[in-house]
């Protein structure tokens, strides 16, 4: 009965002869001595020669059409109406970039970007970069420090320079009137003016180790101190000891040397 | 024991009873043979070659007609869906691949075009009946339209036609009106040949049921 199972679920493509010959064979073997396999393929054969009654009616429908004009009239609808309606090179143009023949193109340049994106990542992640985002532009240590040296000498060479004026306005002062322009308020601006800017560029000429420089801004500032803390007090006559202390201990002539030296070394 | 050779009955020997005489449309339609050169044809389409465009809806569509007529049997709708497959082609051009067979592609995209106007226009048509399995069908009743007296054979089978699934009716459809080999019905239905021999297989034994009392069988 299993055999006849199989043999029924073939018919049908024996029918149709589509059984290979072995198969075939086997079914034909079957068949001949099988009464009920035999029965089964001639209603098979009777329903499907029943099916081809529909066949008349299929030449028919088949022969109401006019197949020699078709094709025209179809290319007519389908061509005329798809160039009056469909934007046809666009469609055809997005259709095209997404061929599969287009795949390895894509995947390569998702590569390239990937590889870009990384690389920018690990770039950007460095801290000399960081440094250049936060400060907005990039400048190399040792021109910073070389600006610095440039500052401080700059700075050192305005307070010589203003000093040389005030002692030398001193100097050319009339001895009477010394004690006045120690009191007057040009004088007291002017010295701590001076005083302020001794303490910056104290730290500049100490890290730079400008040791000659240094030494003449400290006399001058113990000078400064001493002539304004007591210009209340002092009489002409020290006025006038220490107008010629300025001198003979060439104050100015000191002040001229390092006031060279420093622009000498300009960076 | 001998085995009894069960002849009887027919004037023909085994062979030529089982293999009917096959269907007039052979001699009907035009026989398309697969053509080496329709690569560059569909090509041409695809580029809108009028030209190229006409030599393939000449040489396909009698099949294409055949296929959707024995589907609805309907004249305009299978008209329809002629004009509706040629679109396709004409719009899905560059998707055929060279090497593959062009008819089974076309009947393809005709077999969807088929289903969807089916599903669209029929199916409200003895939608009930068509879920019921055919061995629950009253094949007895005082339906005039089942009467086999009632109705020519073509239109007796075509209502029995219509009482299957749509895959059995169109896998029927395609072997016996379209003769198209079992491989080729499993490629234009991306479906295994397995499958497609047991679907044709339950379809015929269906209509056998259907058809009894037209062709003077019991149901």
């Amino acid at each position: 009965m299993n055999e006849c199972k199989e043999i029924l679920q073939e018919l049908a493509a024996y029918y149709y002869r589509e059984l290979s010959g072995t198969e075939s064979a086997r079914v034909e073997a079957h068949l001949e001595t099988c009464k009920d396999c035999w029965q089964e393929l001639n209603l098979i054969k009777k329903t499907l020669n029943g099916a081809d009654a529909f066949n008349p009616e299929i030449a028919a429908a088949l022969a109401s059409v006019d197949w020699d004009t078709l094709p025209d009239k179809i290319a007519d609808r389908v061509l005329i109406h798809n160039e009056e309606n469909v934007p046809r090179s666009w469609s055809r143009f997005w259709s095209s970039l997404f061929r599969p023949q287009f795949r390895p193109v894509y995947a390569a340049l998702l590569l390239g970007i990937a590889m870009g994106a990384v690389l920018t990542f690990f770039v950007l992640r460095s801290p000399q970069e960081i440094q250049l985002a936060a400060d907005g532009i990039f400048v190399p240590a040792g021109v910073m420090e070389s600006m610095d040296v440039e500052v401080a000498r700059r700075k050192t060479l305005d307070y010589l320079e203003k000093s040389q004026y005030l002692l030398l306005e001193f100097l050319q002062a009339e001895p009477d009137r010394a004690a006045d322009f120690w009191r007057s308020d040009f004088a007291a601006q002017e010295t701590r003016g001076l005083l302020s800017q001794k303490r910056y560029i104290d730290s500049q000429l100490n890290k730079y180790q400008m040791a000659k420089a240094k030494a003449i801004c400290d006399q001058i500032e113990f000078l400064f101190l001493e002539l304004t803390q007591l210009s209340q007090e002092i009489s002409e006559a020290e006025l006038e000891r220490v107008r010629n202390l300025i001198q003979e201990r060439q104050l100015f002539l000191k002040i001229n040397i390092i006031r060279q030296e420093l622009e000498r070394s300009e960076v | 024991m001998m085995k009894t050779k069960y002849t009887a009955g027919f004037d023909k020997p085994v062979e030529e009873a089982a293999h009917g005489s096959h269907v007039n449309t052979s001699q009907v339609i035009q026989k398309v043979t697969e053509h080496a050169d329709v690569y560059p044809l569909v090509q041409k389409v695809g580029t809108g070659d009028r030209e190229a465009f006409k030599t393939l809806t000449s040489l396909y569509q009698r099949k294409i007609y055949l296929l959707a007529y024995s589907f609805f049997r309907n004249r305009d709708d299978a008209l329809d869906i002629v004009q509706e497959t040629f679109l396709r082609l004409y719009q899905k051009a560059d998707m055929y691949k060279e090497g593959h067979s062009f008819q089974n592609w076309l009947l393809q995209i005709a077999k969807n075009l088929c289903i969807d106007y089916y599903r669209k226009h029929y199916r409200h048509e003895g939608e009930t009946n068509r879920d019921k399995p055919v061995e629950e069908l009253n094949l007895t009743s005082d339906d005039p339209s089942l009467r086999p007296d009632s109705l020519g054979l073509n239109d007796a089978f075509a209502e029995c036609l219509e009482k299957l699934t749509e895959r059995q009716r169109m896998i029927f459809v395609m072997k016996h009106y379209n003769q198209l080999k079992y491989k080729e019905i499993a490629q234009i239905l991306d479906i295994a040949v397995g499958t497609v021999k047991s679907l044709n297989f339950k379809a015929t034994q269906n209509l056998k049921i259907l058809m009894g009392p037209y062709v003077g069988e019991r149901p």
